[in-house]
C-alpha cells in the first residue's frame, strides 16, 4: 500500500511529439484514481510510465515515497491488467496467477494459499486447471486481475481492461473491480477512455487531454463544476450543451442572449462571477437534464421557452430530445409521458442553477 | 421439386447460385486435376527407387519388359547395405553432424531471433533484414571461401568442419522464421512478465520458447532438412569416407568407376530419405501452425 506522486513528468518521443507535457497529480494510499480522457491525451502513457514499460523523459514518479524513475518494473512492487489480458497461453489459470510468486521464490505453501484467496474473491476456484484459450472474455480478465491480487503488490495498474468486453459483462465487471478493492484496498490507477466507467469507479477522476491534466476531483464535482469546456463536454452523456451566446448587462442585471432571442436573466448569485463577461460573446452550458418538460416552475431561476424537436429519442425512462435551434444542437431529457413530437414545437423550461458560462478564449468554465 | 418450383419464382437469384456452383465444381476438377498430375510427377521418382532397389542386378540390367514392374522382388540391397559398416558409418555421420548442427542453429537462432524481434535497439531492423540477405547468398557460392577457412582451421576431411559450416545456410533462416514468430507474440505478454519479476532470459525460457513452440519446431525440421540433405558442403570439405555423411557417401562409394550399383544406391537414398520423412510425418501439424503463424493474429 502507498501513495503515487507524479511530479512534473514529461513524455518526449523521438521527432519531439509530446504525448505528456510536464503533469503533477498526488495519489493517496488506499485511493481509486481513475485517468480519463480521449485516446491520444496521454493517460497510458501515464500509466506506463508508473509501471516502469516507458522512460520518463522529464520529471519524477515516486511509488511510496521512494522515487522509481530509474528502477525496473520487476522492482516496483506494482501489478497491472492489460486491456487484452496478457495472459501467459501455455500456462493454467493457476500458473497464470503463481508466476510472479514463483519468479520471487515464494514458498509453495504460501503461492497456494495466495492464489486460492484470490480465486476465492474473483469466485474463479473452479477454473484453475483450464488454460487460458478455455475461458471466456470476461473469466479471463477476472484470471488477470486475480494475477495482480496474488502480488499483494503496492498499487494496481488497469490499462483499460474492460473495452475488449461487451456491454453487459462491462457493467458486471466493474462492479466486480470495485468491490475488489474494497476488499483489498490496494492504491488503483485506472486508465479508461469511458466516462462512465471513470465516474462509477472513482474517488477521485483525472481528465487528461492533449498531454496535460485538465482537472482533477471528485466524479460529482468534475459533473457539477467542471472547471473547463473540455471537462464540462466529456464528462456526462448526452454531452452538455454548448450555445453560442452574448452576456449583456441591464438595469443592474445581467441577462444571457442566446439566439431564436430567447433572454435568459442570470441567477442574482451569479451575477458577479459573470459579470466581467458583459457584452462579450460566450458560451452557454447546460446539461440536458436542466433542460426539460415545465417542471418545478415554483424554484427560482426556471427559464421558459419554445423549441421545434427534431429527433426523438425514447429511452425508456426518458425521453432524449434533440432540439433545433439557430446555431446549435441541443438536447433535452423528458419524462417520458410529456406529448412531443417531430417539428411541433416543445415548451421547455431550463434550469438556471445550473448553467455554465464558458470563456471560449480560454475555455475556462467561469 | 421444390427447388424448381422456387427456380421459377426467383429465376434470377437461383441462375446466380446455380452458376456459382458450377463455378465451384469446374474449381474443383481443376484443383483434382492439377494435383493428381503434380502428385504424378513428384512421386515417380521415389516409386521408381523403390522399384529399383527391390530388383536384383540382373532384373536391373535385364531392359526387356517395363521397368515399373518388379518380376523377383528381394530385399538383397537393402540387407547388402545394413550389414556394410561403411554404409552404417555414412549413417552415423549424418546423424551426429545434423543432430549437432540442428541444435547449434536452434541456440544461436532463437536467441538471435528474440533479440532482434524484441530488444529494440539501434540498427536491429537493419539486422533482420541482413540477417535474411544472408539466407540468399546460395551455398554453390559460398562453399569456395568457405573452404580456405574450414582448411586454415584444420577442419577439412572432419565431420566437425560440416558442423561449423552447416549453420550458415540454417541459421539465417530459422533465424528469420523466429522473429516472424515472436513477432506475431502480444507486448502486452513480455509487459506482464517484466512486471511480475522475469528478466530476459527467465522472459525467453518461461514465455517465448513455449508460446513459439510451433515456430521453433518448423525451424528445427527446416535445419534439419537442410543439414541431412546437404550436398554441396561435404562433397567440397570431405574425401575421406570415414567422415562421410550419407548424402555424399552413398554416390561415392557405390559408383566405382563407371560402375553403378544401382540397387544398393537406391535403397541407400531411400534408407537416407526415410528419417526425414519420419519426422515430417510427427511434426507435420506443428510444421504447418509454424508455418502460418503470425498471418493472423490470434
Amino acid at each position: 500500500m502507498a501513495q503515487v506522486s507524479i511530479r512534473k513528468v514529461v513524455k518526449a518521443y523521438e521527432g519531439g511529439v509530446q504525448a505528456v507535457k510536464g503533469i503533477d497529480l498526488e495519489i493517496e494510499d488506499h485511493e481509486f484514481v481513475v485517468l480519463v480522457g480521449p485516446s491520444g491525451c496521454g493517460k497510458s502513457t501515464t500509466l506506463r510510465m508508473i509501471a516502469g514499460l516507458e522512460e520518463i523523459t522529464a520529471g519524477e514518479i515516486a511509488i511510496g515515497g521512494k522515487v522509481v524513475n530509474d528502477i525496473p518494473p520487476r522492482d516496483r512492487d506494482i501489478a497491472m491488467v492489460f486491456q487484452n489480458y496478457a495472459l501467459y497461453p501455455h500456462m493454467s489459470v493457476f500458473e497464470n496467477m503463481a508466476f510472479g510468486l514463483t519468479l520471487r521464490k515464494f514458498p509453495k505453501e504460501e503461492i497456494k494459499r495466495r492464489v486460492d484467496n484470490a480465486a476465492r474473491i474473483l469466485d474463479i476456484t473452479s477454473l484453475l486447471e483450464r488454460k487460458p484459450k478455455a475461458l471466456s472474455g470476461g473469466q479471463r480478465q477476472r484470471v488477470a486481475m486475480g494475477r495482480a491480487i496474488v502480488r499483494d503488490p503496492k498499487v494496481f495498474l488497469f490499462d483499460e481492461p474492460l473495452s475488449n468486453l461487451d456491454a453487459k459483462l462491462r457493467v458486471q465487471m466493474r462492479t466486480e473491480i470495485k468491490k475488489v478493492h474494497q476488499t483489498v484496498k490496494t492504491t488503483t490507477v485506472y486508465v479508461t477512455h469511458d466516462q462512465v466507467e471513470a465516474m462509477t469507479l472513482a474517488d477521485r477522476v483525472v481528465v487528461m487531454n492533449h498531454g496535460v491534466i485538465e482537472q482533477v476531483g471528485p466524479p460529482q464535482e468534475l459533473y457539477h463544476r467542471p472547471a473547463t469546456r473540455f471537462v464540462a463536454g466529456f464528462i456526462g452523456s448526452p454531452a452538455m450543451n454548448f450555445i453560442p451566446a452574448r452576456v449583456e448587462n441591464g438595469s443592474g442585471a445581467l441577462r444571457v442572449n442566446l439566439p431564436d432571442g430567447i433572454v435568459l436573466n442570470v441567477p442574482a448569485d451569479r451575477t458577479q462571477r459573470y459579470a466581467a463577461m458583459a457584452g462579450k460573446d460566450v458560451l452557454f452550458g447546460i446539461r440536458p437534464e436542466h433542460l426539460t418538460e415545465p417542471k418545478n416552475l415554483d424554484r427560482d431561476n426556471i427559464a421558459l421557452f419554445d423549441l421545434t424537436p427534431e429527433v426523438l429519442e425514447p429511452m425508456g425512462m426518458e425521453t432524449l430530445v434533440h432540439l433545433r435551434m439557430q446555431g446549435a444542437e441541443i438536447c433535452s431529457r423528458i419524462d417520458p409521458t410529456t406529448p412531443a413530437e417531430p417539428g411541433r414545437k416543445l415548451r421547455v423550461a431550463a434550469d438556471l442553477n445550473h448553467m455554465h458560462i464558458i470563456d471560449p478564449v480560454s475555455g475556462k468554465v467561469l | 421439386m421444390s427447388a424448381t418450383t422456387s427456380n421459377r419464382a426467383l429465376p434470377g437469384i437461383y441462375h446466380k447460385a446455380g452458376s456459382l456452383r458450377s463455378e465451384r465444381r469446374w474449381a474443383l476438377w481443376t484443383a483434382y486435376i492439377s494435383l493428381i498430375i503434380a502428385a504424378i510427377v513428384m512421386l515417380a521418382p521415389p516409386v521408381y527407387m523403390f522399384m529399383t532397389s527391390i530388383k536384383t542386378s540382373a532384373e536391373i540390367a535385364d531392359l526387356s519388359g517395363t521397368p515399373w514392374w518388379v518380376r523377383n522382388p528381394t530385399l538383397d540391397n537393402y540387407r547388402a547395405l545394413i550389414t556394410n559398416p561403411m554404409f552404417m558409418g555414412f549413417m552415423w555421420n549424418s546423424v551426429k553432424v545434423t543432430v549437432l548442427v540442428v541444435a547449434l542453429s536452434m541456440f544461436i537462432s532463437v536467441l538471435a531471433a528474440f533479440a532482434l524481434a524484441r530488444m529494440r535497439f539501434w540498427g536491429s531492423q537493419w539486422l533482420a533484414t541482413g540477417v535474411f540477405l544472408t539466407y540468399l547468398v546460395p551455398d554453390t557460392l559460398l562453399f569456395i571461401p568457405l573452404y580456405q577457412i574450414v582448411g586454415g582451421l584444420g577442419l577439412l576431411n572432419s565431420t566437425w568442419g560440416l558442423v561449423l559450416v552447416y549453420p550458415t545456410l540454417t541459421v539465417p533462416f530459422c533465424t528469420w522464421i523466429m522473429i516472424g514468430y515472436f513477432a506475431s507474440i502480444p507486448k502486452e505478454l513480455d509487459e506482464a512478465a517484466l512486471i511480475d519479476g522475469a528478466n530476459w532470459t527467465q522472459m525467453l525460457t518461461k514465455i517465448f520458447i513455449p508460446v513459439a513452440l510451433p515456430g521453433i519446431i518448423a525451424a528445427t525440421i527446416f535445419a534439419f532438412t537442410v543439414s541431412w540433405a546437404a550436398f554441396v558442403y561435404p562433397t567440397a570439405f570431405i574425401t575421406t569416407p570415414s567422415e562421410m555423411p550419407l548424402t555424399i557417401g552413398v554416390v561415392s562409394q557405390l559408383i566405382r568407376g563407371d560402375t553403378f550399383a544401382w540397387g544398393q544406391l537406391m535403397a541407400g537414398a531411400l534408407l537416407a530419405a526415410l528419417p526425414p520423412v519420419i519426422v515430417y510425418v510427427f511434426l507435420m501439424d506443428y510444421y504447418i501452425a509454424g508455418l502460418t503463424a503470425g498471418a493472423t493474429k490470434g
